[in-house]
């Protein structure tokens, strides 16, 4: 019931499986070309990364975009005032953003939320491709809280708090690295410079806007 | 009745009509009841079309439109939040959505829409219907292979009333699927390897793990040439190979599309963070997907029962490769295993229902003959039975 063989085909049917396998052949190539050319250039990355997001002023001499991403605005639990007037407190080059949703006084609905802003900074030059960053959180760690580190929207660090302990989630490309934990800040680094390819690209941290009540980011080699 | 019952025993045609009526009939009374029962009774249709069917209509009737789709705003808002914080309307998940369902169906519902001059909703029910129709005839052909006669209906009964047989008679890709794969499969055992490199296009077009198949035609062509064979490309080879290489065609040529509609040739793939999918290992889904405080709590019976069936499911694939369908349940086992790098338990019943092969030897390895076993068979159907009604509760309250 089972054929165990194909039957030898003649001259004309070999020639037109090896010119359709030929084409198939360009067909994939082509296809793996296009592949491999969108994920990797500079073309994909404004097309489909930079044209979301808002670009807040950023003080001269400071070596990077900072950037709060529109998606703040989908859902229910964006139409607070969570992208509403972001302070960015001086003197340069510290950034502190200020979130206004904060003063929603009851915690527990606070956290009923459960909002998710994310806060994203562009490293512009080379120089700021060779410099580690510190990002202040302002989070406790008492509570559940998680942080997320992203490159082109590709999570590349985590850190998960639980009962005021830090749990750093292992990711291949080790840009984020905990700077120190106190009880009212959790901070880490950012580093890219061991990995150029993240020159230009988006940074992007994730963290829990409500629950935070600031995020600072500062070139380490200024001091915090 | 003299006169049916005869009937129904000489011509098989006539006896798998029957059948298909009985167990389409039971699901029909499965939905109605769950109708009943529904909180919103808004469109009875809607009591048909769960899970992934109203996209595919919506492809059906518009394709897929071109709008400000941006990969980066999809997979960050995603990341964190959860399902009801991502139903507004303006959500980058409800605009971009259909990017993952593959086009072979809504094409075809789209093309008998057009023949038949029926409104969408009518003609997918009458598409997906057929399809569970001729699926049945193509799973009667297959049974053939390995079964003899007097086993060959009770794996006909098996896989009419099959739990997860009510997703090959809804609009979805499993209506689609399962009878291009039994149809491949008929093909390669048959050594029609031209038909399999036609059939195989648009069965990856029809959902992306169809590319899978790749390892079933690679099984079977060592099975039936011979390693030496295949590698100096002798005679008799040729179509063979070039099953192999169309395997892939149906998922590049959507692929190609993407890329010309968005700008994305990986957008079906991207898109599946919309369902919180990511790249991680199995192990991290089992754990994940069935603990308490890393998932969930909403979602955790569902987890956990779905993550059980698919282990179930695999364990049974594992045993049955010393059978003689091992080429298919080497396919089956890359199919099930393939979506547990995702992440995600969801879908993963019906993943998994696919796997019809398994009832074929389930029903070499019955001996009908034994009344405790016969016995035993019956509380399967009835199990099978109170699985679509529960199957279906639990589509429609999840």
């Amino acid at each position: 019931m089972i054929r165990e063989a194909g039957t030898c085909p003649r001259m004309w049917q070999r020639r037109l499986c090896a010119a359709i396998l030929f084409a198939l052949c360009l067909f994939y190539g082509q296809l793996f070309w296009k592949i491999f050319n969108q994920t990797y250039s500079e073309d994909y990355e404004r097309t489909y990364i930079t044209k979301e997001f808002t670009t807040f002023p950023t003080p001269a001499g400071f070596p990077a975009e900072i950037f709060l991403g529109k998606s703040l605005k989908f859902g229910n639990i964006y139409e607070l005032d969570v992208n509403e007037p972001i302070d960015l407190v001086k003197p340069a080059p510290r950034y502190r953003l200020e979130f206004n949703a904060w003063t929603a006084k009851n915690e527990k609905k606070a956290y009923l939320l459960r909002p998710s802003g994310r806060v994203f900074f562009r490293l512009m030059d080379e120089a700021a491709a060779t410099r580690p960053y510190l990002v202040r959180t302002g989070l406790e760690c008492a509570r559940d809280i998680s942080v997320a580190i992203g490159i082109n929207g590709i999570d590349v660090g985590r850190f998960d708090c639980k009962n005021g302990e830090i749990m750093e989630k292992a990711f291949p490309v080790p840009v984020g690295t905990i700077a120190y934990n106190s009880y009212s800040d959790v901070a880490f680094k950012v580093d890219v410079s061991k990995t150029e390819a993240f020159l230009g690209r988006y940074v992007g941290i994730h963290i829990p806007s409500i629950i935070a009540r600031s995020v600072t980011i500062m070139p380490m080699d200024r001091g915090p | 009745m003299h006169k049916i019952k005869n009937t129904l025993s000489k011509n098989p045609a006539a006896y798998i009509f029957a059948l298909y009526c009985i167990s389409r009939f039971v699901i029909l009374i499965a939905i109605l009841f769950t109708y009943i029962f529904k909180e919103e009774k808004n469109n009875i249709f809607d009591t048909f079309c769960i899970n992934d069917c109203r996209s595919y209509l919506e492809i059906a009737e518009n394709f897929y439109v071109k709008s400000d789709y941006n990969i980066f705003v999809i997979q960050t808002s995603v990341s964190t939040v959860k399902n009801e914080e991502i139903q507004g309307e303006f959500s980058p998940f409800q605009v971009h959505k259909n990017y993952a369902f593959f086009p072979a169906l809504p094409i075809l519902i789209a093309l008998s829409t057009k023949l038949l001059s029926l409104g969408h909703e009518t003609t997918a029910v009458i598409l997906s219907q057929s399809l569970a129709l001729c699926g049945m005839f193509l799973f009667h052909a297959f049974s053939k292979i390995i079964l003899p006669e007097n086993k060959q209906r009770h794996a006909l009964w098996l896989y009419a009333f099959w739990p997860f047989g009510i997703y090959f008679s809804l609009p979805m890709s499993e209506s689609l699927f399962v009878p291009l794969m039994l149809a491949v499969f008929l093909a390669v055992r048959h050594g029609h390897w031209g038909l399999a490199a036609l059939l195989v296009i648009p069965l990856s077009a029809t959902r992306s793990s169809g590319f899978f198949i790749v390892i079933y035609l690679l099984a079977e062509a060592l099975r039936q040439f011979g390693w030496r064979a295949l590698l100096r490309l002798e005679p008799g080879t040729e179509k063979a190979i070039l099953a192999f290489a169309t395997s892939g065609l149906g998922l590049g040529l959507y692929m190609q599309y993407q890329y010309y509609l968005e700008g994305d040739a990986l957008a079906f793939s991207h898109m599946q963070s919309a369902w919180w999918r990511f790249f991680t290992f199995p192990w991290v889904t089992i754990i994940e997907g069935a603990t308490p405080f890393l998932s969930d709590a909403s979602r955790l019976p569902s987890q956990i029962m779905e993550t059980l069936i698919w282990l179930c499911f695999l364990v049974a694939l594992f045993k049955s490769l010393r059978s003689q369908l091992r080429s298919e349940c080497l396919f089956l086992l890359a199919l099930l295993i393939f979506p547990s790098f995702t992440g995600q338990t969801l879908s993963l019943v019906r993943f998994s229902g696919v796997a019809v092969p398994l009832l074929v030897i389930l029903a070499e390895r019955l001996d009908t003959a034994d009344v405790i076993k016969r016995a035993r068979l019956y509380a399967l159907f009835a199990f099978c039975l109170w699985s679509v009604a529960t199957f279906l509760r639990i589509n429609l309250t999840f």
